[in-house]
């Protein structure tokens, strides 16, 4: 009894003057990627209506969301590294400052890189509805009769119409609809069209540190959506562009060369 | 090193204290004024801090309340009158359906169940339902709780046992007509409740009937804030009793439990409908000339049917920011558990025997449909999700257990082997696997699982006895562990994933009681400690891997087992008569709890930015010092008794880091209570509960939706109960 008495004394005050305590983490690199938006090469100005695009639209921009994901690095070593083992998915928002900046992975492989790629969106696999339930996120949504999933990219603001009119426009890309005699009726979807595409911004190449963390600036030109290689003009396709995939097609096409990557 | 202190009563002032005992004077006074001319022969029976001296007492940590304390209280919920007791607490997401904790351990950590081993699995994945919810005050003739692993002839006891005795006794068959009416009326939140039973006995069979509403509406704190939190339940029960022979009889038993609309401000959906079936036979034949040879045959088949929806909320039915949205989510669940018991007892020289097999069938199937109605370019689109939260999942659990209980002069011994053997499958068809890794994929499990504990009780001298319990227990992966499908279930938010590849969890547990008795006085002490292997606990998963389905669940936890976590503490009582006719009685109960290792996940905007790994650091949601004083006394004409209770809570520093826990603080509320017994039929108990109107909530309180405010206790409220017999 008084063997059992001592161990379970010692026991106690042993477990009672257990100390919280941290382990210092093994050193360790990152890679930090921070947005940026320019249009017409300066940093973009919201709410005023001071820029025109390639097809002569003058326009402004009121907020700017989208998504990247799939994030690849290109060694020059030949080595593919997806260092988004965490997160593999990104979602920007020039109204959200913290979403300016996105650690896209750690322990990556020091040295050299050629480049980068990153798909434009979520990848049929990857855009599931409801995926996401908590704003912002959720808020990208995009209708489950017209394909589901989310959007890819909201760029919104207005427009100046032939008549001089201010006009709203949603320039949105996401799944698209192929309708039915063109009849834009959603009864008569008989298929969608997955818009994602790859994107492998101009920039050039970038070293990633041993320790520490390497900061990446991944530009948006905005420009770049309205031009090369299709002209897309606000007073053809009109403000709301879900319903319509060829306008999204140009959008998806527009958008290849639309980013830039700087150290 | 970061070492955590804490700090005790902060709060506490004597100038509180002395405003109780005021109060408390002139209440007191008063009452013994108006009531002075009245008077009657009845035994008073004191709530809490009665003097029981049973063999089961001595060895093992174990409190009792009895359906005579269940009547005087003013709560109508188990869950939250259990929270009186020593190293007690309950975890707190509405106005009802308290979820027990007790010394630090939760859910399948304790082992719940009904009269021989009746066992209930709750519908609700949030734990709207937890087990004692599903029974009524009402319906109860006593709770056991067994502080440890120690009762192993109901089913696996992982680290306490609740055991909650509804079924009437023998003496239901030489009673006669009996009738019984409870009312209750509490006036800080417009709650009022009533039951009647009947019971009619013969010599050779008995039948009772009973039913009851309960209809509560919104608390208000201490603040004068009113939280969502009203319920409406109803309940019925029937028992019929037989003789078989001259030393058996068979009694058969329903219990049904009815809630609606059932508000739950710290989780993302209320419940709408909820209702319980519970279907049990018990049959007894014991040996005319020596009781204690003994066979018991029992089976049961309990039911839940459970609705839950967030149509009380705003985004129901319109955009609430910063949603653009309106956000509809429902879910329905299903769950059954049914088995049966076989046991024999008998003596053996100056051992007592007990040999038995259970088994528990629990099966559960559940859906969540999720419905967004968004405006897009002036158009409405309704997007709509259904998916499992468990498809037919199914466990079943069959043990064998013995006991022997051997008692000679002073020592007496008890010890205890059970061995289980646990099979789970599931219909899922989710698989959830990343670059090569499977983190879930359902397929059959089979585990054999091994108990054992033992008692000793030494009596050192008249006054002095001191007890030594050893136990080691395993319980396997719940339905939620194994099965559940992102719901956020934990007091984090997060949605979590179940694991059907759960190793059982091993409890190994020391206790040591001390038991003084210095004439008028008693005094017991008990401490413990409790390493627990494998102890399973949620996990953060990558984003990559899987992401949340709840609103506001930042990401989703899988149940995985850890190593380990550690348990240990006190709980102290002392009841003193000084002077004849009163009692005070003072109970203090800590518990400490850490792991000794954890992961902890750093964010930085939300977003990965690094782990950790945190030594000792505390178990979440582990409740802080508590300590209570009771004074009463009896007055004999009139048959009156005023009893002041004062409950001391101190603040809660020693939180999980690695959880992102948030520290508590600390509290004292004063309740004042005075039983009265006019007649022989007839009893009253009235009372303030929280007197001073003190703001408060307890640590483990959840936190409102949406919000990092916690859920706070009532405020004041004055109530009484008066019960009515033939």
């Amino acid at each position: 009894m008084r063997t059992y008495f001592g161990i379970l004394v010692l026991l106690l005050v042993f477990s009672l003057t257990a100390c919280t305590e941290k382990e210092s983490p093994a050193p360790e690199n990152g890679l930090k990627i921070i947005f940026s938006h320019l249009a017409e090469d300066e940093p973009l100005i919201t709410n005023q209506m001071i820029y025109e695009n390639a097809a002569g639209n003058p326009y402004e921009v009121t907020e700017i969301m989208y998504f990247i994901s799939d994030l690849t690095l290109y060694h020059n070593d030949g080595r593919i590294i997806k260092p988004s083992e965490w997160e593999g998915i990104h979602y920007t928002d020039t109204n959200i400052p913290s979403t300016l900046e996105w650690i896209a992975g750690k322990n990556i492989p020091s040295g050299l890189y050629d480049s980068l790629t990153f798909t434009f969106g979520l990848c049929e696999e990857q855009n599931q509805s409801f995926m996401f339930v908590n704003p912002p996120e959720v808020n990208m949504a995009w209708p489950e009769v017209l394909g589901g999933g989310y959007h890819y990219l909201m760029l919104n603001g207005w427009w100046t119409d032939l008549q001089g009119v201010r006009r709203p426009f949603n320039f949105h890309l996401g799944i698209g609809q192929i309708y039915e005699n063109n009849s834009g009726q959603v009864s008569d979807i008989t298929g969608f069209v997955h818009n994602h595409f790859t994107v492998n911004p101009t920039g050039g190449p970038f070293s990633i540190a041993n320790e520490g963390i390497t900061e990446l600036t991944l530009t948006m030109h905005i420009k770049s959506w309205f031009e090369t290689p299709f002209i897309y003009d606000h007073n053809q396709w009109g403000g709301a562009i879900m319903q319509i995939q060829e306008a999204m097609y140009i959008g998806s096409m527009n958008g290849r060369d639309a980013f830039s990557i700087k150290q | 090193m970061e070492v955590n202190s804490i700090s005790i009563f902060s709060g506490i002032r004597l100038r509180t204290l002395m405003r109780s005992l005021i109060a408390f004077s002139a209440s007191f006074f008063m009452l013994t004024q108006e009531l002075a001319a009245q008077h009657q022969d009845t035994i008073l029976q004191l709530p809490v801090f009665e003097l029981t001296d049973t063999s089961v007492h001595r060895r093992m940590p174990v409190s009792i309340i009895k359906a005579g304390s269940l009547e005087q209280q003013r709560e109508a919920d188990l869950g939250e009158i259990l929270r009186k007791q020593t190293n007690v607490s309950g975890i707190r997401r509405g106005g009802y359906a308290i979820d027990p904790v007790v010394r630090g351990f939760r859910y399948s950590q304790i082992s719940i169940f009904l009269d021989e081993g009746i066992h209930v699995e709750g519908g609700c994945p949030n734990r709207m339902d937890p087990v004692l919810s599903h029974i009524e005050p009402e319906q109860v003739n006593s709770l056991e709780i067994v502080k440890g692993p120690y009762l192993l002839q109901y089913g696996p006891a992982p680290s306490a046992s609740i055991h909650v005795r509804t079924r009437p006794d023998q003496s239901a068959f030489n009673r006669g007509f009996h009738a019984t009416s409870q009312s209750g009326y509490d006036a800080g939140r417009g709650g009022f409740k009533q039951h009647v039973s009947l019971l009619h006995s013969a010599e050779k069979a008995f039948l009772s009937f009973g039913g009851g509403i309960k209809e509560y509406d919104n608390y208000t704190d201490g603040n004068g804030k009113e939280w969502n939190s009203s319920f409406s339940k109803k309940d019925i029960s029937a028992d019929a009793g037989f003789k078989t022979g001259r030393s058996g009889f068979l009694i058969l038993s329903y219990r049904g439990s009815f809630g609606r609309d059932i508000l739950f401000p710290a989780l993302p959906m209320d419940e709408t409908k909820g209702n319980t079936n519970i279907f049990s036979g018990y049959f007894e034949r014991y040996h005319p000339a020596n009781p204690e040879k003994r066979l018991t045959l029992s089976a049961y088949h309990s039911r839940v049917y459970h609705v839950m929806d967030n149509s009380f909320r705003p985004q129901y039915t319109r955009v609430v920011p910063p949603y653009n949205g309106i956000m509809q989510a429902t879910a329905i669940a299903e769950a059954s558990s049914s088995g049966g018991r076989f046991s024999f007892s008998y003596p053996s020289g100056n051992l007592s025997m007990l040999h038995g097999i259970d088994t528990r069938i629990t099966a559960k199937d559940g859906t969540r449909n999720m419905r967004m109605i968004m405006t897009m370019d002036g158009q409405e689109y309704t997007s709509e999700k259904s998916i499992n939260l468990w498809r037919d999942a199914l466990i079943i659990n069959t043990g064998l257990f013995t006991s022997t209980t051997w008692k000679k002069r002073k020592t007496e011994a008890s010890l205890g082997v059970r061995v289980d053997l646990n099979h789970a499958e599931s219909g899922d068809t989710l698989v959830v696997e990343k670059e090569g890794k499977t983190w879930y994929k359902s397929a059959p499990v089979n585990q054999v699982m091994f108990s054992i504990s033992g008692n000793l009780t030494y009596r050192i001298s008249r006054k002095t006895t001191i007890g030594l319990g050893l136990a080691r227990s395993q319980r396997a992966g719940d339905m939620q562990e194994r099965y559940i499908k992102f719901l956020a279930t934990g007091y984090d938010r997060y949605d979590y994933l179940g694991n059907p590849q759960l190793k059982p969890e091993t409890n190994h547990q020391a206790d040591l009681m001390l038991t003084f008795r210095p004439g008028k006085a008693e005094l017991l002490l008990n401490v413990f400690i409790s390493k627990i292997n494998n102890y399973i606990t949620g996990v953060l998963v990558p984003p990559n891997v899987a992401r949340p389905l709840s609103q506001g669940a930042p990401g989703v936890k899988q149940f995985n087992n850890i190593d380990a976590a550690v348990f240990t503490g006190f709980e102290t009582t002392l009841s003193w008569i000084p002077f004849k006719n009163s009692n005070v009685g003072i109970s203090a109960a800590y518990t400490y709890a850490y792991f000794m290792e954890a992961e902890r996940i750093i964010l930085e905007n939300n977003q990965l930015a690094g782990t950790e790994i945190i030594k000792n650091d505390p178990v979440p949601e582990i409740p802080a010092l508590d300590a209570s004083m009771t004074f009463s006394y009896k007055f004999r004409k009139p048959l009156l008794s005023p009893q002041l209770i004062i409950r001391a809570v101190a603040a809660q520093n020693h939180v999980s880091l690695s959880y992102y826990e948030e520290k508590s603080p600390g509290y004292v509320i004063t309740d004042l209570v005075i039983s009265y017994y006019p007649h022989k039929s007839v009893s009253l108990a009235a009372g303030i509960s929280n007197l001073l109107n003190t703001a408060y909530y307890d640590h483990l309180n959840r936190r409102l939706l949406g919000s990092n405010e916690k859920l706070y206790e009532p405020g004041r409220s004055f109530y009484i109960n008066i019960k009515f017999k033939l």
